[in-house]
Order: C-alpha cells, then sequence, then structure tokens
C-alpha cells in the first residue's frame, strides 16, 4: 500500500502538531533544521512524536566537479541520528563548487563522465549517513549537447552503481519535458521505477518562455494524469503533495492528497506491475 | 566542455550575469540560464528581506534593493546554508550609506536577533537554581544568543516601533554609546538596552565569569552592601528575563555539592 503525506511547511505545524490531521508521514526541508538550536529542531521532534518525517535536502549537491562538502553531509548525519526519518533525499544536481554556494538546483550534463562523479559522492555520502539515500529528478530549464544518455537512464545506472533509491517528481518531469521537448510518455516509460520510494506531486507556473518549477500553484490535470501513469509501475511508494509559496490553508493540500489517493486507486485497478 | 568547466561558465554567469558566459551554452540556452540567474538572485534577495524586514521598511524598497544587489554582485554565496548569506550584508550597508547610523545599528540588530533564533541551546539561570549554585564556583555566560552591540543611535527604538507597526521616531544619534543586549529566552531572540554597570559584566562574559567578580566589580564602584544589593538584584532580572546562563550550560556542575 502506498503512503500519502505532505511537504510540512511553517503554516502546518500546528496543523500536524494539533493531531487533528492524520497523515502518513510529513517530509521537511533538511536544512530548516539543521541547527545548533532554537526552536525548529525541537518543533521538528514534536513533529516526529505524531508521525513519521522524510528528511528532503537542496544542499548536497552530488552533482558538483569538486567533491562532496563532507561538513554538509556529517551535519546531515546529526540530524538523522536525532530524527531517525523514513527517508533522506536530495537532488540530481550540483549547487556547490569551492567558494561558492547557488542555493539552486542546478543541471548535469548526463555523461559518463559525471555518472562517475555522482557515483563517488553518492557511495561516499551514504556511508557517512549510514543508509540508503533517494535521489529525485529536478526540473531542468536547460540541457546540454554534452549529454550521452537520457535523464532515465542515468538515474537508473546511479541507482545501480550505488543502490540509492530514486524519488520521482512527477511534476518535474511534466516542467523539463515541455522545456527540453522530450516525451514525457517515454520518461516515464524507461524509468527505473523498481528504485522509486518516494513520489513528489506539485504544481508549476508558465514563464515567459519556459515552465518554472515554482510550487506554488494547485496541481495540474496533466500532471496528475502522469502521476496515475507512474503508478501504474509503481512499487509501495509513498507519495506526497509539495507546495512551498502560496501556500494555502492544509485542507487544500488534504483535497489534493485525496486526488492522488484515488488517483493511485485508480491505476492500481489497471497497473502494468508483474 | 567537461563537467568542471560547465560548472565554472556556469558559476560566473550566475556571479556576473555577464552574457559572455551564457554564450558558452549557446543561444538555445540563454531563457533556462535566465531562469537559473532569477531564481539564483531572488532567493538571495529574500533571504536578505525575510532577516532585515525592519531595515527594508526604515531604508525603504529602492534603497534596500540597492543594498541588496550590491551585496549580491559583490558577495557570492559560499555555505551551504542560506543562513550564513545575510552575515556580511552589514558591511555593504555600510558602504553605500555612509553617514547612516541608525540603519548601521539597524542593520547589525536584526542580524544578531535572527542568529539568536537558531543559537545553540543553553538552559537560563532561574531563580529556582539561586539555592543551588555554589556562588564561589558558578561563573555566568551569555545565554542562548546572547550577544552585546553598542549602538550610536536611537535604532532600538526605531526597531521597536516598526515592529508594532507604528511610526517610528525620527533618526536621532545617541548623546552616548547605547548598550543591547540580545540573546534568545523561550525560543523567541529578543533585546533590551542595558545599564551601564551590566553592560560592563556582559563585555567580560568572553568566558564564565564567577559571580563573586561580579561582586567584586561592582564593590569597587558602589562600596560593599550597595554591590551585595545591586548583584541580587541584577542576578534576579537576568533569571527573571533568562538572559543568561551558567558555566557552559550544565549548571549542575556548578551547583552546591
Amino acid at each position: 500500500m502506498p503512503l500519502f503525506g505532505l511537504g510540512l511547511r511553517k503554516p502546518h505545524f500546528d496543523d500536524v502538531l494539533s493531531g487533528n490531521v492524520k497523515l502518513d508521514f510529513v517530509e521537511v526541508i533538511s536544512e530548516n533544521f539543521m541547527f545548533p538550536g532554537g526552536s525548529p529542531l525541537a518543533t521538528l521532534l514534536d513533529v516526529r512524536a505524531k508521525c513519521p518525517v522524510a528528511l528532503h535536502g537542496v544542499s548536497l549537491s552530488v552533482g558538483s566537479a569538486t567533491g562532496l562538502d563532507r561538513g554538509y553531509v556529517r551535519r546531515l548525519r546529526d540530524l538523522i541520528d536525532v530524527i531517525d526519518p523514513l527517508f533522506v533525499s536530495d537532488h540530481l544536481c550540483w549547487t556547490r563548487a569551492p567558494g561558492f554556494s547557488s542555493h539552486e538546483l542546478l543541471p548535469l550534463p548526463f555523461t559518463r563522465e559525471a555518472l562517475s562523479a555522482v557515483t563517488c559522492h553518492v557511495l561516499e555520502a551514504q556511508d557517512i549517513l549510514g543508509r540508503q539515500i533517494l535521489l529525485e529528478n529536478p526540473s531542468a530549464y536547460l540541457g546540454f549537447p554534452e549529454s550521452e544518455m537520457p535523464e532515465w537512464e542515468f538515474l537508473g545506472e546511479l541507482s545501480v552503481r550505488t543502490g540509492c533509491g530514486l524519488l520521482l517528481d512527477v511534476n518535474n518531469i511534466y516542467v523539463t519535458a515541455r522545456n527540453l521537448g522530450f516525451d514525457q510518455a517515454d520518461y516515464i516509460a524507461g524509468f527505473p521505477m523498481e528504485s522509486v520510494r518516494q513520489i513528489h506531486i506539485a504544481g508549476h507556473t508558465a514563464g515567459e518562455h519556459l515552465l518554472v518549477d515554482t510550487h506554488d500553484q494547485p496541481v495540474c490535470d496533466n500532471v496528475w494524469d502522469l502521476f496515475e501513469t507512474a503508478m501504474t509501475r509503481a512499487g509501495p511508494v509513498a507519495v506526497m503533495i509539495e507546495r512551498d509559496d502560496n501556500i494555502p490553508p492544509i485542507d487544500a493540500l488534504l483535497d489534493e492528497l485525496a486526488i492522488a489517493r484515488a488517483r493511485a486507486a485508480k491505476a492500481a485497478g489497471r497497473g502494468s506491475r508483474p | 566542455m567537461n563537467l568542471a568547466s560547465l560548472q565554472e561558465a556556469m558559476r560566473k554567469w550566475l556571479e556576473t550575469g555577464n552574457p559572455d558566459f551564457a554564450a558558452r551554452f549557446g543561444e538555445s540556452a540563454r531563457p533556462g540560464l535566465d531562469v537559473y540567474l532569477n531564481n539564483y538572485r531572488m532567493q538571495l534577495l529574500q533571504c536578505l528581506e525575510v532577516v532585515f524586514p525592519h531595515t527594508l521598511a526604515w531604508l525603504g524598497r529602492p534603497r534596500f534593493e540597492a543594498a541588496a544587489r550590491r551585496h549580491i554582485m559583490a558577495q557570492p554565496p559560499t555555505d551551504w546554508t542560506l543562513d550564513a548569506y545575510p552575515k556580511t550584508f552589514a558591511a555593504e550597508v555600510e558602504a553605500l550609506f555612509p553617514d547612516d547610523t541608525v540603519t548601521a545599528d539597524l542593520v547589525r540588530l536584526e542580524l544578531a536577533l535572527d542568529d539568536a533564533l537558531t543559537a545553540a541551546d543553553k538552559p537560563p539561570l532561574t531563580r529556582a537554581m539561586f539555592a543551588q549554585l555554589d556562588w564561589e564556583l558558578a561563573g555566568l555566560v551569555h545565554a542562548s544568543g546572547g550577544r552585546v552591540l553598542r549602538h550610536h543611535s536611537n535604532a532600538a527604538a526605531i526597531w521597536s516601533a516598526l515592529s508594532r507597526a507604528k511610526k517610528p521616531p525620527l533618526a536621532r544619534p545617541a548623546l552616548a554609546p547605547v548598550d543591547i543586549l540580545v540573546w534568545r529566552s523561550n525560543w523567541l531572540p529578543c533585546f533590551r538596552v542595558l545599564d551601564p554597570d551590566e553592560a560592563e559584566i556582559f563585555a567580560a562574559l568572553v568566558e564564565p565569569l564567577p559571580i563573586a567578580d561580579i561582586c567584586t566589580r561592582l564593590e569597587q564602584e558602589l562600596g560593599t552592601q550597595a554591590a551585595i544589593e545591586r548583584t541580587g538584584l541584577l542576578l534576579a532580572r537576568w533569571a527573571d528575563d533568562a538572559a543568561i546562563s551558567v558555566g557552559n550550560g550544565d549548571t549542575h556542575s556548578f551547583a552546591r555539592k
């Protein structure tokens, strides 16, 4: 059975802590809790007492040509040891170079050189963290002519080489497919679903030239359709709604989660998974 | 391009917005590069807006954004956490507005309040601990996020008015430097103006300061009996405000055996 949860952001902490909202799990941004002290971590521990927590990071930077920031990974380990999370995830991207941190998920060329570098960094991170990590397909706004394979093949090979799990963001597939001009059906068909542990569903915004992964809108019908297709091939995954801006009352997100449950049930009825 | 040169080119693009760096990715990549550049800059701007809300209100958006843009161009973020990014913003503000002591004080106050929010947890000294303390051994240290700022203006009053959405007082220089204690109490950052003798004591908290030393310091100014009374009054005030901690936070190590 899939699990269903929400990306938990500040406006909804009290809803979860009240006990009135029943969720299978919540996901928080790891970096928002990697502090020496203060209320964020104390509040997260209260949430953890109510339901399982997944940690989702944005600063691991497994794609950096210059290697991992081991200090960051050790800080993440400290948080993991306190929270005992359901999953630990980050993105297939790079954010860091010596003396620079972009705080933006920057794209990688899908080359054998990049695969080799990311493989080393994922293995090293899993070693320091003492557990499997999940990597998410990010939204992309440009592709590279240097790429030697599609993103799904890159992630599949990475999963085989490192044992990492995958976090499939169906909105990101939709955004990237529209921006870079590939067929989202090919992506889903080729994606190594056997490695997927978690699925993100979110909204986006149409920019002047490109779709932008803003997480500030309701999930659109095209993304719901893509989610349903993905669920026909998915195993027992944890599904969640991710909303980071223009955050509505929690009931609106619970309504979207109800749609996710219904779509997942519909997909289970016509599933192609062996 | 190999991975390292590609990332170096993209880094230069984000840091400078110079089209020469975008050209390396080809014309078709330009809309995407613009999205990354916009996201990068907006995220840093929003980070500064969140940490310095009353500096923004005081300066007005055009002047605040001018300082923020200058900061973003001059100081790319280096740390994995965005919380480190505002730390050097004060220098940009002071460079842009060199004669504006209110803004200089405001920006440092807001930075200290932001730091206090997530500083290491240290249990505060409470009145209930007084009976158990070994007054000879016990050394006082700053509470969580504790720090003393020296203001040269009425920025603290301006911050307080802005935080209550009231009309702030007119800017004016302080007749004498004003020492402000910033700390965290009940999870929330707070501050207050220190009395001169308190300010001297807090300035000495670079390492645990024995309570006996506090008494001695005050005795030189006030005489024995008044110093004892003043020490008692200050300890009670600090305990009521949760403004001070004992030792390295391990209050038991200074308990009377």
